[in-house]
């Protein structure tokens, strides 16, 4: 089954990446979208430093950008078709903007957040332009905040607003799709879980789970600036950054939590020495002194180490092998996820900062790899829940006849002394007043010793029938058979004793005279309700009313044997 | 037992409110971040107005025609009818002005100073093709900022009502960005709907054992899948996945279409509903509603939407049959969850289920009724995001079907107490702890088919009946009790202990060591002797026989049972008969002493 689940898992990923791509291919435009990323003129205080071109970034040029300088990007729009709503797509990273199309300003941005000395984070921003822009001059004025990133503006698309849109939806398909599934998944299994588990100490790896799905939709959703979709804050690269942050130490938690898993003993202090940096980070990010994205380093190292440490922890107990297969998908779910982001998320830094140079396709290929991990992640969740889903299916029909077991008389099917004590204990719990019978079936032992044992089976056999028989108009009550020839029955009220009693007789009655048989039939019984023992000195009020039962029984037995005894003399 | 389903009831309300105040915070957080609803305008019925013609005077002073009032935007137009509205644009100069409403089977022509800037669904109508949904988007040009414009409906249907909804202006990506996060909600829970339910899907089949394929928890991830598809096409955010046109409209009413065939599906195959023969009757009619449709839809012979009140009256259907199994359904659990505590937990996962997908069909109805209502009675839709309670219902069934996943990981987390509680039960005589006659029987057959070479010795417990009628039944346990503790202690490891009946047991040794068994035999009798010893009521006197399983013919250990079995009662006959010479002796013991004391007497 393990087996099963690691391939199913990969079959969704393949087939996710395909509908992802598939829709990113198969798109038809109106009409085309032009990518604006090359051919701007940069200059600075009137002087010019260059111009951009594939070989050539806006980083490059702007290598000696100080904080609060202004550059100016100049182009001449090449001419395009007439578009119903013209519109640019760009995205700002930490600075300002102002865009002029032929002198004239069109839009600005992130003026009032410099001025206050507030974080400007990434953005994408999505702007209509007047009427046409084919053959205009635009200018683009950017204040850089930060003097360390100075790829200042990036992907910038011109073309029909409503294309952009969905250009950037269908290149962003997957991370928009995965991250709102995981980001709604999370929160629904957090809240159940603290639901279910109103004892916090169960809450365990289950609620964690749910927490790192959560955040890691956060995550995807506002990194990647997807959330310009939907949203106006500002404050979404803060909080993206934040939900990477979290990814650590949850998954942490998370692990520690997986039942029935061994931890190395230096588990907890690196764990809180992880704690402590992101607690740091996150205040110089707050107090303005070193942003989350110049610290970015500082979190892969934290991943990685936290990574090892599971890593270590997976060997050891792999060794042990004492993992429940819950417990083990968990592990190695928490295990890809963080593969992957590791890997994916370093890559995708490096092409943020422009350590390396990529195509289009490569840095999509980024993005996929960056939503693969928290995809598998919430998808190995799911089948978690599957397997116990199926598994406990499975588990019922086992129970079911283990039940049958328990509860029933192999013999003879009737309950059993296990099932007839649970009844009574039931009906006790009510109070309410009920019938024991007990019977004694005459004769079995001497049949057992004459005709043998399955004989005396046979005997048992059709007394259970007739007893059966005689309970089927009874609906509240059951009967059943305690010992080797001992049977029982319980009324839920008393009173119909006699009706039963007298179809047990008349049941019997009809088996000897068909004589099938070379013994007879015949039943010694006595009957005691809840009422009469209530004021029994005995405590278990149950057991009163049973022995009370017996001794009349047994009354019933010496007459009978009286009988008998007088009838041989 | 009571107070824990009462418990469990507690929970999912919570549950409940914990959603609709999610859904709240959603909904109202639209204005949390609300830049865009101060720089859009929102032109309401107020500023429009009904003229005769669309050759308006961009400067007229409209305050003179007839205002539109909420009522008068349910006029039922009949096929091919026309209405104009106008309306003065706000003064304001916007970089791209643009201006937004959403239409429903209506052609619609905008003019500006007598010249037609936009127009949509005039080409379909007049080639008789289905004119569908359209979120219309009017590119204002420089001159009308401040002017009349006026826009021609013409509806398309037989007594199609004009629902004119709020109409945006303002910069044109204000504009477009208001609409989805107006739809936040739903294209979260519609995307969150669509994937659950397509991994629910995909994983199911691959993960089902060989035996069961779990058809409703397909039914489950199909609803959810469908759901997810309708909330999504119904929003008008389905066009940011496809842009075929076609396949959209066909989309969005398939899908609802699929609605009560689904629902009815997750009922049907719910393993604990009692009620078969209705419910396959259902099943099949439930289908016929999208299977007919679509069909008629590709031919091209009726276009879907034509059967949209009758499939309103399936989900109506639909959701009162599914309620009626729910309540059976609940109060048969309530009533009969007997002391097999240990199998509830798969029934509580299902009556989850139940519940949630009875509160999606709940909340669709009440959306059906509640969308038939504003129609008629003309009260222009209030806030964008329609299917309210169809998402909270279907959210609240998420929520059950992540409830049952609690109740399975519940029950298997506990599988091992369970099994154990349930073994020890199954397994074992209560009384002695050793095992019953139906594991015996289970573990002699296993031996069988092993081929195991054993001995088996039958042992029957002597005078129980006697020491339990004349002593009572506590008595005799005790006896039987104190009989296996002896044959524990003398038999250790052996491949079966157990007690067949009221007074029989069993052994099983390995090998065919005879002289062992012999020896632990006699240490039995031994142990027997010196427990009687101390005992002053009753004392342990037992037969036994046995039998190697090589003495039988191909090694069947019930026969080698039987056959101990005989020898067992060849001893039995023994120790009566000297019971009956013990008796007779002392029967005249005790006669002479008579005699003699008669003599005695007879002699004073």
């Amino acid at each position: 089954m393990k087996k099963k689940i690691h391939v199913v898992a990969l079959l969704l990923i393949v087939v996710f990446i395909l509908l992802a791509v598939g829709v990113y291919i198969g798109t038809d435009l109106k009409s085309s979208i032009l990518p604006l990323d090359e051919g701007w003129t940069v200059s600075m205080d009137g002087e010019e430093l260059g111009t951009t071109s594939t070989d050539l970034s806006l980083r490059d040029i702007c290598k000696d950008v100080k904080e609060g300088d202004t550059v100016i990007l100049r182009m001449t729009l090449p001419e395009t078709e007439r578009t119903e709503y013209p519109a640019m797509l760009f995205r700002t990273r930490y600075c300002a903007y102002e865009i002029f199309l032929e002198g004239r300003l069109v839009c600005r941005g992130g003026y009032e957040r410099l001025g206050k000395e507030k974080y400007v984070g990434k953005e994408y921003h999505l702007i209509s332009l007047p009427e046409h822009f084919g053959g205009k001059e635009m200018e683009i004025h950017l204040m850089a905040e930060a003097a360390k990133d100075r790829q200042m503006v990036s992907d910038m698309y011109l073309g029909d607003y409503e294309d952009l849109e969905n250009s950037f939806t269908h290149r962003m398909m997957l991370p928009l799709t995965i991250g709102a599934f995981l980001v709604v998944y999370g929160l629904f299994f957090f809240l159940v879980t603290l639901v279910v588990f109103v004892d916090l100490r169960e809450f365990g790896v289950h609620g964690f789970a749910a927490l790192l799905c959560f955040s890691m939709g956060v995550m995807l959703h506002l990194y990647l600036g997807l959330d310009a979709l939907y949203m106006d804050t500002s404050n979404s690269t803060t909080f993206g950054y934040l939900a990477m942050w979290m990814v650590i130490p949850i998954s942490m938690q998370m692990v520690y939590r997986i039942p029935g898993m061994l931890h190395t003993s230096y588990y907890r202090l690196v764990e809180a020495l992880c704690d402590s940096v992101m607690a740091v980070t996150a205040l110089l990010h707050f107090i303005g002194a070193v942003h989350f994205n110049d610290s970015i380093g500082m979190l892969f190292v934290v991943g990685a180490v936290s990574y090892v440490l599971v890593l270590l922890d997976f060997a050891y107990n792999r060794k042990q092998g004492e993992l429940s297969s819950s417990a083990h998908i968990y592990l190695v779910a928490v295990v890809w996820c963080i593969t992957w982001l590791l890997c994916s998320g370093v890559y995708l830094s490096m092409i943020s900062r422009g350590a390396i140079r990529v195509t289009p396709t490569q840095s999509f290929a980024g993005i996929v790899g960056f939503c693969i991990g928290p995809m598998l992640f919430g998808y190995y969740m799911l089948v978690n829940y599957l397997f116990n889903a199926t598994n406990s299916y499975a588990k019922e029909r086992e129970y079911a006849s283990l039940t049958r077991l328990a509860y029933s008389d192999g013999l003879t099917n009737l309950p059993n002394r296990s099932k007839l004590d649970a009844y009574l204990d039931q009906l006790e719990e009510k109070k309410m007043d009920y019938c024991i019978i007990s019977m004694d079936v005459n004769g079995l032992k001497k049949v057992n010793d004459t005709y043998g044992h399955v004989a005396g089976d046979m005997l048992l056999k059709d007394f259970a029938g007739v007893l059966s028989e005689a309970m089927e108009s009874v609906t509240e009550g059951i009967c059943g058979r305690i010992g080797g020839d001992e049977f029982m029955i319980v009324l839920d009220r008393g009173g119909k004793e006699d009706k039963v009693l007298q179809k047990i007789d008349e049941g019997m009655e009809a088996l000897n005279i068909k004589g099938e048989h070379p013994w007879t039939y015949s039943v010694a019984s006595g009957s005691a309700t809840r009422n009469e023992c209530l004021k029994s000195t005995m405590t278990d009020i149950v057991h009163a009313t049973y022995l009370l039962a017996d001794q009349r029984m047994y009354e019933m037995k010496r007459e009978q044997h009286g009988r008998m005894n007088h009838g041989q003399l | 037992m009571k107070g824990n389903s009462n418990r469990r009831l507690a929970i999912e309300i919570l549950i409940a409110i914990l959603l609709f105040v999610i859904y709240l915070f959603l909904y109202l957080g639209i204005s949390f971040d609300a830049k865009y609803a101060k720089t859009v305008y929102n032109l309401t019925n107020e500023n429009w107005y009904i003229v005769d013609t669309t050759d308006l005077d961009p400067e007229e002073d409209l305050t003179t025609s007839s205002h539109v009032t909420d009522n008068m935007t349910t006029i039922g137009l009949d096929r091919g009818k026309t209405i104009i509205l106008a309306t003065k644009l706000p003064n304001e100069l916007f970089v791209s002005p643009c201006m937004q409403f959403n239409v429903a089977a209506l052609a619609v022509r905008v003019y500006y100073d007598g010249n037609e800037i936009y127009s949509y669904g005039t080409e379909d109508y007049e080639a008789g093709r289905f004119v569908g949904k359209q979120c219309c988007r009017i590119s204002i040009p420089a001159e009308a900022v401040g002017k009349n414009v006026c826009i021609e409906y013409r509806s398309t249907r037989q007594g199609k009502n004009i629902n004119h909804s709020s109409t945006f202006y303002g910069e044109a990506s204000d504009v477009f960005k208001a609409y989805l996060q107006q739809r936040r909600f739903p294209l979260f829970a519609g995307t969150f709907l669509v994937i659950f339910g397509l991994m629910l899907i995909i994983t199911l089949p691959l993960m089902s054992r060989k035996s069961e394929l779990k058809i409703d928890m397909i039914f489950h991830g199909l609803l959810l899948f469908d759901s997810g598809i309708y909330f999504l096409s119904y929003n008008n955010l389905m066009q940011y996945y496809v842009t075929n046109n076609w396949w959209l409209t066909t989309m969005e009413y398939l899908s609802l279409f699929m609605i009560p065939f689904l629902v009815q599906g997750t009922v049907l195959f719910n393993r604990y509903v009692r009620q078969k023969g209705m419910s396959k009757f259902m099943f099949f009619f439930d289908l016929s509603l999208p299977v007919v449709t679509m069909i008629l839809h590709c031919l091209g012979i009726s276009h879907m939407y034509n059967f949209l009140t009758i499939a309103h009256v399936f989900i109506i259907l639909q959701g009162a049959y599914s309620l009626f199994v729910m309540v059976r359904q609940l109060r048969y659990f309530n009533r009969h969850h007997g002391s097999e505590d240990v199998l509830q937990n798969g029934e509580r996962a299902a009556n989850a289920i139940m519940i949630g997908v009875n509160c999606l069909t709940c909340s669709s109805v009440f959306d059906v009724v509640f969308w038939y209502v504003l129609e008629k009675l003309g009260y222009r839709v209030v806030h964008v995001v329609n299917g309210v309670f169809s998402i909270m219902g279907s959210l609240i069934l998420v929520a059950c079907i992540v409830l049952s996943y609690f109740y399975h990981v519940i029950a298997n987390e506990n599988e091992k107490e369970i099994r154990g509680a349930l073994e020890g039960i199954a397994f074992n005589d209560i009384l002695t702890q050793i095992s019953n006659r139906a594991h015996c029987e289970q573990v002699m057959e296993e031996l069988t088919r092993e081929q195991r070479t054993c001995i088996v010795i039958s042992l029957d417990l002597d005078h129980l009946k006697q020491v339990n009628d004349n002593l009572g039944h506590q008595i005799g346990d005790k006896m039987i009790s104190g009989f296996a503790e002896l044959l524990r202690q003398v038999f250790v490891m052996p491949l079966l202990l157990g007690r067949m009946g009221g007074d029989e047991f069993i052994v099983i040794l390995d090998g065919d060591d005879v002289a062992r068994c012999e020896r632990l035999l006699y240490q039995l009798t031994d142990y027997m002797n010196s427990a009687n010893a101390q005992l002053t009521m009753y004392s342990y006197s037992a037969s036994w026989g046995y039998a190697g399983s090589y003495e039988v013919a191909d090694g069947h250990i019930q026969k080698t049972y039987m056959l101990a079995d005989e020898r067992m009662y060849r001893m039995k006959e023994e120790h009566h008969a000297m019971d009956e010479k013990l008796r007779m002796e002392e029967i005249k013991t005790v006669a002479m002493q008579e005699i003699i004391k008669r003599t005695e007497e007879g002699e004073e």
